[in-house]
């Protein structure tokens, strides 16, 4: 097996967000079919009028008209709303998704940056369902959290300036957005093999006299790579260098079938040495089995034909073409379509309104959700040392409920904390007290939070 | 021809996953339901002490497929006693539910705490890393990541409980080794070095307590806080990284467009630190170390270093000391042999392009002359305990700060600005 | 020092026991910080007197190898030097060379050598000088400190063949793998060029080289300590055990009624017993020059015993569980021999991985403008931006993965890729049917 293949098995990428697209698109139904299920449900339990009270969320300042959905079945029970299908979920990932590309261009970010962004978004909503969380707001928080990603860090503040939002409603969706990434933050792009590719090519000696051409399409393959791939779902069935010489063949189908052409051929399976030196690029192997002779030279050779041998480059060579097709659906040109006012208005309008409808109450409002997230890890602070804590610590946990039983009482009276309190909240007694709550104050919070399920 | 090298050998007593094969794959923090029926994971999360908290509880918030993976995940560990205590994260020892004796170190990472951008960066960066840097023997494996209900990360890490390598450079009472030991000691970080830098990434934070030690004597490089992909032609990186007394040359003058040659600067720096026993260069300030870099090696001048007078912060003592060769090595650190000296004197090339890589140091003829490495489990450990604790207290630690009691804090500032 | 010296004293320094300690001041130079045993205190001086009561005129030698100045009281008297290449020859009518004795006037007198410097002389001598205890070898010249339990008579009348078969003999306990220890039949040639070198060095070397062997003989020895023994006692046990496996094997045989080939098999096994015997006895006395040879072919034949014995350890315990045949099983003993954990071969620095690139070369002729754009320029050289590490990075990503094939494997599975995604979507549906039933954690 070729090393290269080996190792990029084992990023991340390949072992968590690889899929055949049958298994893609069974993910998405299973998750559309879940996030229905549950949304139903907490809708039939959950009144709507005090949803709306509870809140001061722009999202959820238009009342929503959920209740008042005429009843297709004209049932007496409270009413559902028209759920999206997966597939109108995708129309609208992939909608944001243009808007994230778009929106990182105009901040003129790297490529790496903007595409990996766009890479958070869709695999979040493989496994959230985008009726579940506000992709309007997770596009930030994917964007936000790209670039922390890729360098390190942003400046919240000037983030949070330059897109009129605040930190708060950044970073609540931070954390989901980790766990919908199921903690993976590596993306694996084409561009920098794209760079390996010219660089290949342009050291065949053939091509020295035909620079312009390569750049040529370089350029044009990079324009595809910085879209096309992230409006489809070529990330996910493709590795980064199938799709980039997709992208090549796109722009020029001789230049990537002449790279194909070198990288893998013919391997003789007896007597000497097989490497026949085209270009410069074969054999990479090292001609390992010089001295050898025979059997061991037939097997090195065989192993070889794996790797880099005639059957092999006719897979990858049908491998590309199909990835070919798939980025031809959406070459850059498309764009314009996804900017495109009527489009717009016919397509995606009435979806995002279809959505507001079928949204999932308790998840939409991800400020909200985060601070009651927060409050009930309060209340249950460090629940996984509760777990498995041993009676002796039980013991010292009644000690330390003073402080902290105070203080999330007095939290729980004011009842609109602001984020910045919560954090004191939050980070003060966790720094002093290692287990600080006790059963009985446990109660007393519970007492005082009563009224939020409700309010939820 | 090929090997498949990075399909983690299975490792002796540390991973939980080995006894479900089918878990394997998904050590990232999300669960697999392969071999977990749901009905299985309810009756988890029918805990008796959850069921009694819940019924109390007003209806709150149900779970998320993606949640329930975790919440999953996150059953598949028991959290055991606190091993270490910080403002930045804490460290548990922990163990697999299914197997008590598979030992992990649990570092729960305080996403709030101290830092109002979310997320705090090293915790990205260290997750981003070890997501990727899988299978290596001298790499500390990450096994599961989940998050706790107050929002905090957990990482499920390999139980390293012998320590670290500082505790045993210090020890000088009661640990004792030789050349043997050092060899094989060496040969596992610049394995570990290699392997990173190999898979293109910049650990910037190599120092003996980054150094941590399995239970079979195994050396594993941790806390990839501080780490980052090598960067492209034109990208800057920030200067201030690595551990003062383990800082190039070039990033205390600095340069913000280096290489893989940092870290090696801070192997050669390990391994002198090995022999000698004590801190080879351990500056109180900036300035102090680079003065200590020009007495200790030599001064960089234009002549052993082109353009180095360039570099933005530039400054050395106006006393120049040339470049000391081989022979004034050998009679401190001689301990390691003619070739073990020569090595390091090659690590320590003031100009890091010519400094040795790490494919280099591993071919190089030390590692070929006697005495051969020591076996990993014939290595002098610490005896008397304590290196769970000092486990616990590598782990926890912010990245790139010295221990207090080892000089004085680093300051922290960590330029993010390259970004475009 | 305290407490008598020891053997160790008077060997070459095992080079990978000296103490490194940072107590050392800067200046002190290479030689004091290695030392023989865990003594910290830097000596000195050469000659140490011992302050052990009774032992006025006992002397160790500590790490500096200057020749001895004067003579010495305790019967260090001149006698013949030696070459460091040739040793003095032993001939009937010699006189001894410390007490001048000749054998015309003690008909009787005895020669004794003692192996760790082979000078040879009487045994009235030996007795005067070692009966007290250790003492310092009295030829001029010769530092090292002898037992009397060390004397014995020579076999050979060639000193210089004596010492040679002791090396050997000792070598050979030492490197006593065989091949079937290691992975190839590569690796066990390098092995047994590696020993042969060592052997040569030891029995041939110049005092320096001798010294270097030595001191890798003895890391080796202390390094695989629990191998050596392991094999010496296999080899040791071999006849026994097998002797015992036989009659078990032949009881359960005659039981299962599968006598015909139970014999068949104990003729083999005989065989290769009765080869091995001669095969080791052969060893223990046999001459020299035919030594490696010898070893060679024993290990061959142990390799072959070692599977057959496997072999009829798993006949016997199945053979009573099952009745199962013979033959085949003794087929799959050689496997599970193979599994084995094998002493380590020689040390690979990259500890088995190989990450070479099998589709592509890095070659110089890797240019992109726009990154040679940034070649020249100051800030990337001085700080020591290296363009091969990205190079080698934009060749890889633009070949990794090009092999792998996502649909296939992830419907087929490599390994249990697939399945996780299966289970994903099972727990997803499970999640979905769920609904009705909340899982409030809280």
């Amino acid at each position: 097996m070729a090393t290269e293949d080996a190792r990029y098995r084992d990023s991340s990428q390949y072992r968590l967000w690889s899929f055949s697209p049958t298994q893609l698109g069974a993910l998405r139904e299973k998750t559309n079919a879940a996030a229905r299920a549950r949304i139903s449900e907490r809708l039939l339990s959950h009144p709507l009028p005090t949803t709306t009270t509870s809140t001061s969320s722009k999202d959820l300042s238009t009342p929503t008209s959920n209740a008042n959905t005429p009843d297709p079945d004209g049932n007496s029970t409270p009413a559902l709303p028209e759920f999206l299908t997966p597939p109108e979920e995708l129309t609208l990932v992939g909608y944001y998704t243009s808007e994230i590309l778009r929106a990182s261009e105009a901040l003129h970010y790297a490529d790496e940056i903007k595409a990996t962004a766009a890479m958070f978004l869709k695999r979040f909503y493989i496994t959230n369902s985008i009726m579940t969380y506000p992709p309007a707001e997770m596009f930030f928080v994917a964007l936000f959290f790209a670039c922390k990603v890729d360098t390190g860090h942003v400046n919240l503040s000037e983030y949070t300036k330059i897109f009129n939002k605040s930190p708060e409603e950044i970073l609540a969706g931070e954390f989901l957005l980790c766990q919908g990434l199921r903690f993976a933050f590596d993306v694996k792009h084409p561009y920098r093999a794209l760079r390996g590719a010219m660089m290949e090519l342009a050291s065949f000696p053939d091509m020295q006299s035909d620079l312009k051409r390569l750049d040529a399409a370089e350029a044009r393959a990079r324009k595809i790579l910085q879209f096309s791939p992230l409006m489809t779902d070529a990330y996910f069935h493709y590795t980064p260098s199938q799709i980039m010489l997709a992208a090549l063949s796109l722009a020029d189908r001789g230049l990537a079938e002449r790279l194909i052409q070198e990288t893998f051929h013919f391997v003789q399976m007896e007597g000497n040495s097989a490497d026949t030196p085209g270009g410069g690029n074969n054999g990479g192997g090292g001609g390992g089995g010089g001295g050898e002779r025979g059997n061991k030279n037939y097997r090195a050779n065989e192993e070889k034909a794996k790797v880099i041998g005639s059957q092999i480059r006719d897979k990858v060579l049908g491998t590309i073409e199909a990835c070919r097709d798939m980025l031809n659906r959406e070459l850059p040109e498309r764009k314009e379509h996804w900017t495109n006012k009527p489009f717009i208005k016919t397509q995606i309008t009435p979806l995002r309104k279809k959505l507001l409808k079928c949204k999932d109450p308790e998840r939409w409002n991800l400020v909200e959700l985060q601070r009651v997230r927060r409050e009930q890890a309060a209340r249950k602070m460090d629940s996984d040392d509760e777990d498995d804590a041993s009676g002796g610590r039980r013991v010292k946990k009644e000690e330390d409920g003073d402080i902290f039983g105070g203080d999330l009482g007095h939290s729980a009276k004011k009842r609109k904390v602001t984020m910045k309190k919560e954090e004191d909240l939050f980070g003060g007694p966790m720094l002093v007290k290692e287990d600080p709550f006790g059963g009985a104050k446990v109660k007393k919070e519970e007492d005082s939070f009563g009224g939020f399920g409700g309010v939820l | 021809m090929a090997v498949s090298p990075l399909v983690a050998p299975p490792s002796s007593l540390t991973s939980p996953l080995k006894r479900q094969p089918s878990q394997q794959t998904s050590s990232n923090g999300t669960p697999n339901f392969g071999t977990a029926p749901l009905s299985a994971a309810k009756a988890i999360l029918g805990h008796p002490q959850e069921t009694s908290t819940s019924s109390s509880t007003p209806p709150s918030l149900t779970l998320d497929p993606i949640e329930q993976m975790n919440e999953l995940e996150k059953r598949k560990y028991v959290k055991g006693r606190k091993l270490g205590e910080g403002t930045y994260a804490n460290v548990y020892l922990g163990h697999s539910r299914s197997d008590p004796s598979a030992l992990v170190a649990i570092k729960k990472i305080k996403v709030q705490a101290q830092y109002n951008d979310g997320l705090a960066p090293d915790a990205v960066r260290e997750l981003k890393h070890l997501q990727e840097l899988r299978g290596h023997p001298n790499i500390i494996q990450l096994y599961s990541v989940f998050s706790s209900k107050d929002q905090n990360l957990n990482l499920v890490l390999e139980y390293l409980p012998l320590g670290d390598l500082e505790m045993l450079i210090k020890d000088v009472d009661r640990v004792r080794y030789g050349a043997g030991d050092i060899k094989a000691w060496m040969g596992m970080l610049t394995r570990a070095v290699w392997f990173c830098h190999e898979n293109y990434v910049l650990h910037r934070d190599i120092k003996p307590n980054n150094l941590l030690i399995a239970a079979d004597g195994e050396v594993k490089l941790a806390d990839f806080g501080l780490a980052r992909g090598f960067s492209d032609p034109g990208w800057r990186m920030t200067a201030t990284v690595i551990t003062r007394w383990y800082r190039p040359p070039e990033l205390l003058f600095g340069a913000r467009h280096y290489s893989g040659a940092v870290d090696i600067w801070s192997v050669g720096m390990v391994f002198a630190e090995l022999i000698i026993r004590t801190a080879y260069l351990p500056g109180n300030t900036e300035v102090e170390q680079i003065a200590l870099i020009c007495k200790q090696i030599g001064t960089p001048t234009e002549d052993n270093w082109p353009g180095v007078t360039q570099l933005t912060q530039y400054t050395v003592p106006s006393e120049i000391t040339p470049v000391w060769g081989k022979e004034a090595y050998m009679g401190r650190f001689g301990a390691v042999g003619s070739e073990g000296v020569d090595l390091l004197v090659k690590t320590l090339a003031l100009d890091p392009k010519k400094r040795i890589t790490a494919r280099e140091m591993l071919e190089h003829k030390w590692w070929r002359t006697e005495p051969k490495p020591t076996r990993k489990e014939d290595l002098p450990r610490k005896s008397g305990g304590g290196g769970e604790e000092k486990m616990g207290a590598d782990l926890k630690r912010r990245n790139g700060v010295l221990e207090e009691d080892r000089g004085s804090k680093v300051a922290r500032k960590l330029d993010f600005g390259a970004m475009k | 020092m305290a407490g008598p010296p020891t053997d160790k004293v008077n060997r070459a320094f095992p080079l990978d026991n000296f103490a490194i300690n940072n107590t050392i001041p800067r200046s002190t130079s290479q030689h004091h910080t290695i030392r023989v045993d865990s003594e910290e205190r830097p000596l000195p001086t050469d000659i140490i007197p011992l302050n052990k009561p009774n032992r006025t005129t006992k002397f160790a030698i500590m790490a500096s190898r200057k020749p001895p100045t004067t003579s010495r009281p305790g019967g260090v008297i001149a006698a013949p030097t030696t070459t460091s290449s040739g040793l003095p020859t032993l001939s009937s009518d010699d006189m001894c060379p410390i007490c001048k004795t000749i054998r015309y006037l003690n008909r009787d007198m005895e020669f004794l050598i003692n192996p760790e410097c082979y000078h040879s002389m009487c045994s009235a001598c030996v007795n005067r000088l070692f009966n007290d205890g250790p003492n310092q070898c009295p030829y001029a010249g010769c530092h090292r400190t002898l037992r009397r339990k060390g004397f014995r008579s020579a076999f050979f009348g060639d000193l210089s063949v004596e010492r040679e078969v002791d090396i050997r003999r000792r070598v050979a306990q030492v490197f006593n793998q065989v091949e079937d220890d290691f992975q190839t039949l590569r690796d066990y040639n390098n092995y047994l060029q590696m020993v042969e070198d060592l052997t040569f060095d030891l029995v041939n070397g110049d005092e320096a080289t001798k010294r270097k062997a030595e001191g890798e003989l003895q890391a080796w020895e202390a390094e695989h300590k629990t191998e050596i023994e392991r094999n010496r006692r296999a080899g040791k046990e071999q006849d026994e055990q097998s002797r015992r496996r036989l009659a078990a094997e032949r009881e359960a045989a005659r039981q299962r009624r599968l006598d015909a080939i139970k014999e068949a098999e104990e003729e083999k096994l005989e065989k290769i017993k009765i080869k091995e015997m001669e095969i080791d006895s052969l060893e223990r006395g046999g001459p020299l020059p035919d030594q490696q040879r010898v070893q060679l072919k024993r290990r061959g034949n142990k390799a072959v015993e070692a599977a057959a014995n496997l072999a009829t350890a798993a006949s016997t315990t199945t053979a009573t569980a099952a009745g199962d045949g013979v033959g085949k099983l003794s087929i799959r003993g050689l496997k599970e021999k193979k599994k084995e954990p094998r002493p380590e071969g020689p040390y690979d620095p990259f500890g088995g991985l190989d990450l070479q690139p099998s589709r592509y070369k890095i070659h110089a002729g890797l240019k992109h403008p726009n990154v040679d754009k940034y070649r020249g320029d100051q800030a990337h050289v001085t700080g020591g931006y290296s363009f091969e590490e990205y190079t080698s990075r934009a060749m890889f990503e633009a070949f990794a993965g090009l092999g792998v094939f996502i649909e296939d494997e992830k419907e087929v599975g490599i390994g249990l890729v697939a399945s996780e995604v299966v289970g994903m979507g099972a727990a997803m549906a499970a999640v979905g049917g769920d609904a009705g039933n909340r899982m409030d954690l809280d």
